[in-house]
């Protein structure tokens, strides 16, 4: 593989977003290439500090532009539905009494079925018990951050020592895995920040943690 | 003269031997449902299993590494060892279907095939295949790589198919 061609490829690289024989090209090639290892730094440093930039608000203005525009680009796209109620409107509708008595009775009848359905659905997920489980997920609290982070910082110093010493690939990969850690845990903080009590991004922030901890203790020994 | 033949010869040798890769194979009886545990640190590993009592265990792997297996009653561990650089050592075994298998690895495919013991994989950069698994419980983690499921779920089991970066594909029987 050329420089340029790996240059070209190794900011999908970075992202995860090439194919297995291409990723192995790159990492060959990274491996016996200092100006590209120096570009993919580049390119990692990037990413890495763009993730801290502080998230701006769009002006208020935007939507409705963009709005306007697809609306220029694809005016099919909404004249059928605009046809469809305008023809709606200018229906006749006629009814006796007894056709209005059946309506209701028909309207009634499928919001009744509505509601049985609903609530039987929701019995079935009761345990047999009858008592309400608690969620599984326990919230991350800031002493379970702060245990995590205490032992991912002296994995990371650990590490640290030996990285100069390893295989080029051994560090590519150790690099590209943390990284791609490092991503989920800033979108799983930006999540959390935005709702405290998500308690899915605290399992997933929970698993991050713990997977950086298992990267490093994995590379610890090399 | 001589000695400048003698150490010419020496250094050819040395070359062949230094180009050419290690070949690992070794044959176990276990006496009962074995317990086989690999660890590598770059390259495939593939486990299939098939009808008979022995686990075959082959291995190609590059001249910087070395494979070193201990066996203690039916538990069975193959492990490389790299002496300077990131070497690539890839296995093939061969093992009863009721082996339980706890693979470990940095980089490299994974692929077991027909495996009905417990199933434990732990990778850093891997594409994993699982096929025709009809195990009780399977834990496969690895930070980034794709992982393909095509077996069977036990309704007592445990299944745990992790990924932080890939595509996680389970295929389950219809019915």
């Amino acid at each position: 593989m050329l420089c340029n061609e790996c240059q070209e490829l190794i900011s999908e690289y970075i992202d995860g977003a090439v194919e297995l024989g291409e990723q192995v090209k790159v990492e060959r090639h990274l491996a016996d290439c200092e100006p590209c290892r120096a570009v993919r730094d580049d390119f990692l440093q990037i990413v890495h500090f763009s993730h801290q930039l502080p998230e701006h608000a769009p002006a208020t203005a935007l939507w409705p532009r963009i709005r306007a525009g697809v609306a220029e680009l694809q005016p099919r796209l909404w004249s059928r539905p605009i046809r469809w109620w305008a023809g709606l409107r200018t229906l006749n509708f006629n009814l006796s009494v007894p056709q209005i008595a059946a309506g209701a009775a028909a309207l009634v009848i499928v919001i009744s079925i509505g509601v049985i359905v609903t609530q039987r659905e929701n019995r079935s997920f009761q345990p047999i018990d009858g008592k309400v489980q608690q969620a599984d997920v326990v919230p991350l609290s800031n002493v379970d951050v702060q245990q995590l982070e205490k032992r991912i910082n002296s994995l990371s110093r650990s590490v640290e020592e030996r990285k100069n010493s390893w295989d080029p690939e051994l560090r590519t990969t150790f690099e590209r895995n943390l990284y791609y850690i490092d991503q989920s845990l800033t979108e799983c903080r930006h999540q959390l920040k935005d709702n405290p009590a998500d308690d899915v991004s605290q399992e997933l922030m929970l698993n991050a943690y713990r997977e950086k901890v298992r990267l490093l203790e994995g590379f610890e020994k090399f | 003269m001589r000695v400048v033949t003698c150490s010419l010869l020496c250094f050819a040798l040395l070359a062949v031997s230094a180009n050419s890769s290690a070949r690992f194979e070794r044959t176990y009886s276990p006496r009962g449902p074995a317990h086989l545990s690999i660890s590598n640190i770059n390259g495939s590993i593939r486990v299939i299993g098939w009808d008979r009592k022995s686990i075959v265990a082959r291995a190609n792997a590059d001249p910087s590494i070395s494979i070193e297996d201990q066996v203690v009653g039916d538990d069975i561990t193959l492990t490389t060892r790299r002496r300077l650089s990131l070497g690539r050592a890839n296995f093939e075994v061969s093992v009863p279907p009721e082996t339980s298998l706890a693979i470990k690895n940095v980089i490299g495919r994974i692929e077991l095939q027909n495996i009905i013991g417990h199933v434990s994989v732990n990778s850093i950069d891997s594409d994993v295949h699982l096929v025709g698994i009809d195990s009780p419980s399977v834990d496969v983690r690895v930070t980034s790589g794709d992982i393909y499921f095509d077996g069977k779920l036990d309704e007592a089991g445990s299944y745990n198919l992790q990924s932080m970066r890939g595509d996680v594909d389970v295929t389950l029987p219809s019915a």
